[in-house]
């Protein structure tokens, strides 16, 4: 069995990180690891060393981008693909701009999770 | 603008005084007795070729008033009558001048009269035109507050709607993520439940149809109430309905529905936001592929209507057309014909929203031979770049 790709999942809504995580560890392909706050995702990123992370943008307490650019900020998260998974852009939009918009990806909330599945899983496997 | 108002002299605007118009018949009678009572004065001369125009003159006179010129007419009158008349019967020949120059003075004040009916036709004239205008600024009058009623009509339902947009963009936020949980923990539960468990299986299904058309709902509002505003550049029509095409085309797929292209070559290209049009095509091949039933077929043309400078876009179904009583609310926001869950009505709302924001029109016919057609027409000749 290979190992299980580690997923960091970050929204301040708990109860989207709570079910994502459970549909995602549900897969058996991952193992989630949540945090609720944006401020906090720099320190659970550097200690459980994510292969993705799936990160929200508008949060209470820190923006998302704001958090995005801590991550790229330091060495050893710097290649972490991060993959953001918001409510701020329509589905059309991400398909129209190729998935990407401003070099990051993107996922438009609300959508079904093997879609989620499917964009973590274009991802890990394109950075290497 | 109105033409000022000229002010015209009446015919009794200075009258002339009592006494001067005694004074005036007493002369003219004078006049007229002596030139009865001595015949071989006056007549000699051409009594009523000569004097006769005068009285015109006189009543002329008398009309605008000008009382010293009508007592001197009558008065001459009088005396070149008794004068010619006395000195023909007495024998004594008076020369011809004196009455020629009297007959002069009356033709004068005769054109000085037909100057003042010039001046009172052109003065109606004058006011017929004033009154011309004064209609045509009523009517401008008018057009103008229609206009300013639509204006003020679009203004209050553009702030309406930007408040709207302000309250969609901020519900939709609200509303996707909850969507989000709800979706993710159906899609897990189904995971979980076993196939045979019909019932709980069916309300799982029902609640991810009902998540799914929560969201479309709320993507409807926020294209119909989001800031109108388009990025137009000079596009080709055809390659954008082709986009379009292949967005709906397993939709088409799953409503087993054939789908026609008749696009015409060298079409002129139009001011188009590519992304936004796409959109409207979206959502009229969507209803149209919503209407036409199993086995039916869907056309989309593209040409330049001969004579004209416009371009048509038309999709055609071979459905069941629109009911009439329908047909004027098409267009209104939350108004649908298809079945609960099958529409949010707001598909033909943005359609056109987006179509007008292209200063395009969009319409809806039946076909005479059944089903129903979506007419969009561009201007080129202000479209093209």
């Amino acid at each position: 069995m290979p190992p299980k790709q580690r997923i960091l999942l970050v929204d301040d809504e708990a109860t989207i990180t709570r079910t994502l995580k459970l549909y995602l560890e549900g897969t058996g392909l991952y193992e989630v690891r949540t945090e609720n706050r944006g401020a906090a995702a720099l320190t659970a990123a550097r200690a459980f060393q994510p292969h993705l992370i799936l990160l929200d943008i508008a949060m209470a307490d820190m923006d998302g981008g704001e958090v995005a650019e801590q991550i790229r900020g330091d060495d050893a998260l710097k290649h972490t693909p991060i993959v953001f998974l918001t409510a701020l852009v329509k589905k059309r939009e991400v398909v129209a701009s190729g998935g990407a918009i401003a070099g990051y990806p993107y996922i438009a909330k609300p959508i079904e999770p093997d879609k989620v599945v499917q964009v973590i899983q274009r991802h890990i496997q394109a950075s290497g | 603008m109105i033409a000022s108002r000229r002010r015209l002299s009446a015919p009794h605007g200075r009258a002339v005084p009592p006494r001067a118009l005694a004074i005036s018949a007493g002369a003219l009678t004078v006049a007229f007795v002596g030139a009865w009572l001595f015949p071989e004065g006056l007549v000699e001369f051409g009594f009523l070729e000569w004097l006769l125009p005068i009285i015109p003159a006189f009543l002329l006179c008398y009309y605008r008033g000008w009382t010293r010129l009508m007592v001197l007419l009558a008065a001459a009158m009088a005396l070149l009558s008794v004068g010619y008349g006395v000195a023909g019967f007495a024998g004594i020949n008076l020369p011809e001048w004196p009455v020629i120059c009297f007959v002069i003075a009356a033709y004068i004040a005769i054109a000085l009269g037909a100057g003042w009916f010039r001046e009172v036709r052109a003065a109606i004239d004058e006011r017929r035109a004033a009154e011309d205008e004064l209609r045509q600024a009523y009517l401008d009058l008018r057009a103008s507050h229609s206009d300013l009623q639509l204006a003020y009509w679009k203004l209050i339902e553009s702030g309406r709607l930007e408040s709207v947009g302000r309250l969609a963009a901020g519900v939709a936020h609200e509303v996707k993520n909850p969507l989000m949980t709800l979706l993710t923990g159906v899609h897990y539960l189904m995971q979980r439940v076993p196939a045979a468990d019909g019932n709980v299986r069916t309300l799982l299904d029902d609640m991810h149809t009902a998540a799914m058309r929560a969201d479309a709902v709320i993507m409807g509002l926020l294209d119909f109430a989001t800031p109108r505003e388009v990025a137009l550049m000079p596009e080709h029509l055809n390659p954008v309905v082709k986009r379009a095409v292949d967005l709906v085309k397993h939709e088409l797929i799953a409503a087993r529905v054939t789908l026609a292209l008749a696009l015409s070559d060298g079409l002129p290209r139009l001011a188009l936001d590519a992304f936004k049009f796409q959109q409207v095509l979206v959502n009229v091949l969507t209803n149209a592929a919503h209407a036409t039933p199993p086995g039916g077929r869907i056309t989309v043309r593209t040409y330049n209507r001969v004579g004209h400078d416009v371009l048509i876009l038309e999709v055609e179904d071979s459905g069941t057309g629109i009911p009439e009583e329908a047909m004027g609310k098409l267009f209104d926001p939350f108004f649908t014909t298809k079945p609960t869950g099958k529409g949010t009505g707001l598909g033909l709302a943005v359609a056109r929203q987006i179509v007008e924001m292209h200063r395009a029109s969009i319409t809806i016919a039946n076909r005479p031979e059944g089903g129903a057609r979506v007419t969009i027409a561009f201007d080129v000749l202000k479209e093209s770049p």
